[in-house]
């Protein structure tokens, strides 16, 4: 997704006037010159400047260009399912992974990843299982990491 | 302290610790084990030390503390390897120079930036082994001189070079690093206790933690970019990696004093508490640029750059154990750890631990010296399996670095929160390069926001207020100083050619 | 790439075949995490682990160290506080009440089950070796003359477990806690280096915090607040009550706790296994080796303490002025 300059200037601006905004209600200890706000204040008000000079390159420079640009991969629905797909991953992950537990979250996943993007679906199972048992055994037997149990019984190979 | 005698029989005690063959077979296995955790993204060489501390609490000393060199040693080196090859960047030490590396793998350079990797590194390494075992009391008693004003010039000084590492339109590189300056400041303030921007989250008052937000902003949008390719797959561009290490003596030949400057780099800002091989690799990239006679061939696959900074962040591992072993203050977040496992195996960090367990300190140097030795056959291994790895298909490759990347945020400290943090930093990353905004000033940011926003706080409220005060000490002036005439020179120095430029156009 | 896809696939393979069985038995039945609301390495981080080790070896399950050092131990405090009561997630708690102070967050003994106290550290104050100040009391009296000249580090977040026992010091000595220029750190270690480097006047802190500076040969110690003397190396160094006259003891505490709703067999069982492993010569050594001060409070003697620590700190901090 690319925004014309004045867009992407735009909405670095807004995020500096939010960040102003939100440090001015920052309270200052009394006696200190420089309190909590100063900072996020300078650094804002750096941004903003940046963000003003970037409003107006965009203005002067690509008159008539288009606000957004989608990119290429946008037109393609296979692509655009793939692109998603990263995403729905990442947040299936989040979602399941506690209650589930991620020796059950995290092959489906793996799977469902592998299979959309190479194919082979019987491959793609195995290599998915083995990998995410290879991990988790790796981080919670040898590493003490606690990655989630969820509704699996605890068990322990060695 | 050491008075410059080596005590022979306590050396050759060393050398029996250190060679006995349970603790070479740990020190093997750990090198592999930060090998791995090297190369995959999202696993770095500080969190493959802090999973490795309970392994090592039922370890006898030197072992523990072999496994520990051994690991961070490889993993710092390891972390480039899938940086040349697919521009994600292993661990944070090798982010800054990711992109010349990957220029260089397109241009069919694979090979020599991979072999450059690992040659500098194993100078760097042993570089920083030497300056540990020679200079490190003197080398610790001065950044022992360095109070909070010294470190807010040097944290200045490092924010100087998000000047000279970006690329492109500079508007965005400012407001590049402003996001990252901004991101920093989210979280509990340590100098006044406010909390900033956590919107009433109780995990946002710890802030956004470093290694879950750079998996975020480096593996993410590659992943993206990736599945979203229009021909389905990106063909790794080095199919042959032939011999890494022809080339390498004519590079060293070519570049003596970068490689020299890189080791220095590293060992210096490595000593200093606070900053490490990631920071060391960035500054020292920058200064290689700077001072480059070919400037422009910078950013299109020039391996100058990569002999600075692949020296650099391995000499910074020896240089972070200096004033770690000799004043028990961490050089780095690694040896912070260490430090910990130091008095667990009754080796308690300070200048009596030279006196005291003369033998373990003189086995911790071979175990330095050995690692960074055993990085030659190890990592040129690694390099060739890695053709390996790599020879699986990327549609499958690809998901696993993914859960690879989640376990790993994760396991930080071990909360979902980092995960979100990833997937948020993944986001706007992917954004910002679509947009033309480069993302290393925003890094550098995150890195350096807190310590150069505490540090000036913290002077301030020792000097009532008066910015003046900055400059009080002879260091911190020094320091101060050297910054502002970085800063003014050029522009002086610009203003100086137009004006001579002016007249001869009258 | 056909030969390694093979491999990938066999191996794989072979790991799903194996099978596992699963245990049945009274708590603990399978590992027990422990989260440490501090970073690896860590004095909080080294006394859980020499617990955690003891504890595997009685319960026989592993008990795993978990560091979340995130927001000054905040984080960490709400992790455990909000677990699930079901004896698998336990956790240290270290002074909190000052961040219910401070604002930043509500933790608080209602949130937690305490299972019992297990290290006491005593605040200490340190100057650089090159200071005029050669005893407490001289540095007291300069600080009763003009406070206001002076700068102190307060060994980590201003308000937190050193600052407090010093200021109540302070206060009894006819000090105004509230004039001297107290600055902050992330963490007892750069302030000591602060003192070191001559950016601070005074700093407090702990013994063995200091300890690699002090030998050496850059910071002294002018007394511990404790009520006794402390052991080797620091046998030397006097009592508030020797130095200036005050008899007080504060720092410190480390104490092992559940979440709120922790069943009590899970809680009994807790306590008396700690108490044993308290009294043991390898828990004690080990201590003793870090230089961490070893206490012993059971639960419910835990839950009047962090009452008292909750008291003292509305007290201290109201003050100080910093309450908010």
């Amino acid at each position: 997704m690319r925004f014309n300059d004045t867009v992407l200037g735009a909405i670095f601006l807004a995020l500096a006037v939010f960040i102003i905004v939100s440090a001015s209600g920052f309270h200052t200890p009394p006696g200190q010159k420089f309190g909590p706000g100063f900072f996020p204040t300078i650094v804002a008000s750096v941004m903003a400047a940046a963000a003003i000079g970037l409003i107006v390159k965009g203005l002067v420079g690509r008159r008539g260009a288009r606000l957004v640009e989608l990119d290429a991969w946008f037109s393609q629905p296979r692509l655009v399912v793939q692109g998603a797909s990263v995403f729905a991953f990442l947040l299936g992950y989040l979602a399941f992974s506690e209650d589930i537990g991620f020796l059950i979250v995290a092959p489906l996943l793996l799977w469902a990843l592998i299979w959309l993007l190479w194919g082979h679906p019987m491959v793609a199972l195995v290599i998915a299982a083995g990998a995410s048992f290879a991990i988790h055994q790796f981080f919670v037997q040898v590493l003490l990491v606690p990655l989630p149990w969820g509704i699996v019984p605890y068990f322990k190979l060695f | 302290m050491l008075d410059g005698l080596v005590n022979t029989a306590n050396l050759a005690k060393a050398f029996g610790l250190v060679f006995d063959p349970k603790t070479l077979a740990i020190i093997c296995l750990s090198s592999f084990y930060g090998l791995f955790f090297g190369a995959i993204p999202g696993l770095t060489a500080t969190m493959a030390t802090a999973l490795l501390v309970p392994v090592t609490f039922f370890m006898d000393p030197v072992p523990a503390i072999g496994a520990i060199i051994a690991a961070t040693a490889m993993a710092i080196f390891s972390g480039d390897v899938p940086g040349v090859l697919l521009r994600i960047p292993g661990t944070p030490a090798s982010a800054a120079y990711t992109d010349e590396a990957y220029a260089m793998t397109m241009k069919g350079q694979a090979e020599l930036a991979l072999g450059a990797c690992l040659v500098f590194s194993v100078v760097g390494g042993l570089f920083g082994a030497l300056a540990l075992a020679l200079i490190a009391p003197a080398l610790a008693e001065l950044a022992l001189k360095f109070s909070t004003f010294e470190y807010f010039w040097l944290a200045c000084l490092g924010l100087t070079c998000a000047v000279f590492v970006a690329r492109g339109d500079p508007l965005k590189g400012i407001i590049s690093l402003c996001f990252g300056l901004a991101v920093a400041q989210v979280g509990i303030d340590v100098v006044h206790g406010t909390p900033r921007f956590t919107f009433g989250s109780i995990s946002l008052t710890g802030g956004i933690d470093l290694v879950p937000a750079l998996v975020g902003f480096f593996a993410v949008p590659e992943l993206i970019r990736n599945v979203t390719a229009n021909h389905g797959r990106v063909e790794i561009v080095a199919q042959n990696i032939g011999s890494v290490f022809r080339g390498q003596w004519e590079l060293f030949k070519r570049y003596p004093l970068n490689c020299f400057r890189g080791n220095l780099i590293g060992v210096l800002i490595g000593a200093l508490p606070g900053a490490g091989a990631d920071i060391a690799a960035w500054i020292s990239y920058a200064v290689s640029k700077r001072f480059s006679k070919e400037k422009e061939k910078f950013g299109t696959g020039h391996p100058e750059g990569l002999v600075d900074a692949g020296a650099a962040n391995n000499s910074a591992l020896g240089g972070a154990w200096v004033p770690a072993l000799v004043f028990g203050i961490p050089g780095d977040s690694i040896t912070a750890i260490v430090i910990g496992v130091l008095y667990m195996k009754g080796m308690q960090p300070g200048p009596t631990v030279f006196i005291n367990s003369q033998d373990l300190v003189y086995a911790l140097f071979i175990v330095f010296f050995l690692a960074n030795l055993l990085m030659i056959p190890f990592g040129w291994a690694m390099i060739k399996a890695s053709r390996r790895i790599l020879s699986v298909p990327r549609e499958v490759l690809m998901p696993i670095i993914l859960l690879f990347c989640v376990v790993g945020s994760f396991a930080i400290e071990n909360t979902l929160f980092n995960v979100w943090v990833m997937l948020a930093m993944g986001i706007i990353g992917y954004l910002f390069e679509e947009n033309g905004i480069p993302t290393a000033p925003a890094i550098l940011g995150l890195v350096l926001g807190k310590m150069i926003e505490e540090n000036f706080l913290l002077s301030m409220i020792k000097v009532g207020g008066d910015v003046t005060g900055l400059f009080g000490r002879p260091i911190g002036g020094t320091l101060g100083a050297t910054t502002l005439a970085i800063w003014i020179l050029p522009l002086a120095w610009l203003a100086w050619r137009r004006l001579g430029r002016g007249g001869h156009a009258t | 790439m056909k030969a390694s896809l093979k491999t990938l696939i066999a191996g794989t393979a072979l790991a799903v075949l194996a099978t596992a069985g699963v245990a049945q038995a009274a708590w603990p039945e399978r590992p027990v995490t422990i989260i440490v609301p501090a970073g690896a390495g860590g004095g909080t981080d080294g006394t859980a682990r020499l617990l955690a080790k003891q504890l595997q070896d009685e319960l026989k399950q592993p008990f795993n160290v978990v560091n979340n050092g995130q927001g000054g131990g905040i984080v960490g405090h709400t992790q455990i506080a909000t677990a699930r009561p079901d004896g698998y997630t336990l956790g240290i708690v270290y002074n909190y009440y000052q961040w219910k102070m401070l604002g930043q967050a509500d933790i608080n003994h209602t949130m937690f089950a305490p299972i019992a106290i297990y290290n006491v550290d005593p605040a200490a104050l340190l100057v650089n070796v090159n200071s005029p100040f050669k005893t407490g009391k001289e540095a007291f009296d300069a600080l009763k003359a003009d406070a206001s000249k002076y700068k102190i580090g307060c060994g980590g977040s201003c308000g937190g477990s050193w600052h407090i026992p010093n200021a109540e010091l302070f206060i009894k000595y006819g000090i105004d806690p509230k004039k001297p220029v107290m600055v902050p750190s992330a963490g007892g270690a750069l302030s000591n280096q602060d003192l070191a480097s001559g950016g601070l006047d005074l700093a407090v802190g702990s013994l063995p915090e200091g300890k690699p500076l002090i030998e050496a040969g850059k910071l002294r110690p002018l007394y511990v607040v404790s009520s006794a003397r402390q052991g080797a190396p620091f046998q030397d160094v006097p009592t508030a009550k020797e130095a200036l006259g005050v008899d007080m003891e504060g720092g410190a505490f480390r104490l092992v706790a559940g979440p709120k709703g922790l069943p009590a067999d899970i809680v009994s069982k807790l306590e008396t296994t700690l108490e044993k492993i308290w009294k043991s010569e390898e828990f004690q050594n080990g201590m003793k080796q870090r230089n961490f001060g070893t206490k012993w409070l059971n639960s419910k003697d835990t839950v009047a303490f962090m009452q008292a620590h909750e008291a003292s700190m509305t007290e201290t901090m109201k003050a100080l002025g910093l309450a908010k």
